[in-house]
């Protein structure tokens, strides 16, 4: 059973160069995927392909059985409440504090819950990852780094979707914040088996400690798709330099 | 002679990108307003921004006015002196700020002040993904960021010319009536007999269309933002130089049209 279906997938942006060059891609469902690849490969732009936020220039992509390609605009925006994605950098809303950014898409799509009850979801979503009471007034810019990603993944998960993703979420973390949001996502994940994770990374050891499934992307292809074993069996040149050194960071 | 061919293909490129400019960005400010008056609606948002726009624009509206009535009589004065006819001051600054200087000053004071801080706070909305987590989250950005932007802008111009036209007139009638020692029962009659609502009402029309022009500019520069702080500045500045540039422009083309429209009408 998978719960995204990508066939083919290319896209170019300016007619001539493809970032994507034929992604055949299966992400199969309640499973952690990691997907990898140099900087610049085009996973971001994959996964805004996922999104709806880019339209392919050609191939299909099908997401929990609906292909999202005949979905017009409006549709594709409400279809988007399947997702809950973290960013990188985490995009809460400045404005807004801690508790008000995880409450924000509960008010948007519940409309049927009572105030308290809305309430009772954040918080029960911030106790989830894990934080305390005293930051539920803070602003964003009040935050740490690691307690932004905390409340951005507690907005992420705010309605349960079935589909979560992660775009880099450690990039730039040193290595103890690290391992704690890989921990997070674990964790999220092993929380509602029913739920898809995909994850995006430069860092192959997250791909082995997270993934039941790693894909590498590179030319605009998937290079190389299974298990941690295939990796490490692999005899593709490219992937054998990453599984001795690691990715690099750019 | 390659020189002036090169020229014209210079000047061409520019005018066809910036014809594209305005077609995208006429797009987006229809299409943004149209999705305001569809559900869910966001009189919320509307509310706040029209705070932000017109509440917090009056202080600096008055006293741009106030001055502007006061220098404007002055001069016109000194004009008018050589030729006796002082009492016509009143008159001649209430149609040229009725008809121009309120709703091109307010627009200009205006887009520089929220215009500016619209594109800002979009820009850095922008880099830091806050608005693709909206569309990620199943909201339309345009629905929720831009439409309510601009119609704060389109309500709050007109007001703000109002209150501009009158602060204006005030200090009009302090300087002349104070310091110039005009008479003061002249003064207003004068302007009873020159002025009459068509020219505040073409004055209001100017102000509206000017707040659609820098609600949408400086909406469009901010949500098109592309690369980090250095963009948001670049956006900000684009957003701003492009709407003031435009109000002027279009301030003499809708002179025009007004002018035609009248003649066509009869009115
Ligand atoms: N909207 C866009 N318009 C034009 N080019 C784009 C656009 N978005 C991405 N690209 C290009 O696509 C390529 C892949 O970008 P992408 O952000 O997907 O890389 P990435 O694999 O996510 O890299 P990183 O690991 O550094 O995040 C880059 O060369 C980028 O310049
Ligand atoms: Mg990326």
């Amino acid at each position: 059973m998978n719960a995204i279906e990508i066939k083919d997938l290319r896209k170019t942006f300016d007619g001539e160069k493809y970032i994507l060059d034929g992604i055949t891609l299966n992400i199969p469902k309640g499973k952690i995927t990691v997907i990898i690849g140099f900087s610049g490969t085009g996973k971001s732009v994959l996964i805004k392909h996922v999104l709806g936020l880019i339209r392919p220039t050609s191939g299909s992509i099908n997401v929990l059985g609906t292909d999202i390609g005949l979905l017009n605009d409006e549709q594709m925006i409400r279809f988007r409440s399947h997702f809950g994605m973290l960013f990188q950098d985490a995009a809460l809303f400045d404005d807004f504090t801690t508790i008000e950014n995880v409450l924000f898409p509960i008010q948007e799509f519940r409309k049927d819950l009572s105030k308290e009850q809305k309430l009772e979801i954040a918080k029960l979503k911030l106790s989830q990852v894990g934080l305390s009471e005293e930051h539920y007034d803070k602003l964003p810019s009040e935050l740490s780094g690691g307690m932004r990603k905390r409340c951005g993944l507690a907005r992420a998960i705010a309605l349960d979707p079935d589909i979560l993703l992660y775009d880099e979420p450690t990039t730039g973390l040193d290595p103890v914040m690290t391992e704690t949001v890989d921990n997070l996502i674990l964790n999220t994940h092993n929380h509602n088996r029913e739920s898809t994770t995909v994850v995006i990374s430069h860092d192959l050891h997250a791909a082995f400690r997270l993934g039941d499934h790693i894909a590498m992307l590179d030319g605009g292809k998937v290079l190389l798709e299974g298990n941690a074993k295939t990796f490490f069996d692999s005899d593709i040149d490219l992937v054998q330099k990453f599984v001795a050194k690691g990715i690099k960071h750019e | 002679m390659i020189f002036v061919t090169n020229f014209i293909q210079q000047l061409r490129t520019a005018i066809e990108d910036y014809m594209i400019f305005l077609g995208k960005f006429s797009i987006f400010g229809y299409e943004s307003v149209r999705l305001f008056f569809k559900k869910p609606y966001r009189m919320d948002q509307l509310v706040k921004h029209l705070e932000f726009v017109a509440n917090k624009s009056i202080f600096i509206i008055c006293l741009t006015a106030f001055f502007t009535g006061m220098v404007l009589s002055f001069q016109i004065y000194l004009g008018y002196k050589t030729i006796n006819s002082e009492n016509l001051v009143g008159p001649t600054v209430g149609l040229g700020i009725f008809r121009e200087l309120g709703p091109v000053l307010t627009g200009l004071i205006v887009s520089a002040r929220a215009g500016g801080a619209m594109a800002a706070r979009l820009g850095t909305m922008r880099v830091t993904e806050q608005i693709d987590a909206f569309a990620v989250m199943g909201i339309n950005p345009k629905q929720f960021l831009i439409g309510p932007r601009i119609i704060a802008a389109l309500i709050a111009m007109p007001l703000l010319n109002g209150v501009f036209c009158f602060v204006a007139m005030l200090g009009a009638y302090f300087i002349s009536v104070y310091l110039l020692n005009l008479d003061s029962a002249v003064f207003i009659d004068k302007l009873k007999v020159w002025l009459n609502p068509q020219h505040l009402n073409e004055g209001l029309f100017k102000a509206f269309v000017f707040g659609g022009l820098f609600g949408t500019i400086c909406t469009y520069r901010g949500y098109h933002t592309k690369g980090g702080a250095k963009g948001v500045g670049e956006a900000t500045n684009s957003g701003v130089v492009n709407s003031m540039v435009l109000i002027i422009v279009s301030d003499f083309f809708l002179t025009k049209m007004i002018r035609l429209f009248l003649v066509w009408t009869g009115l």
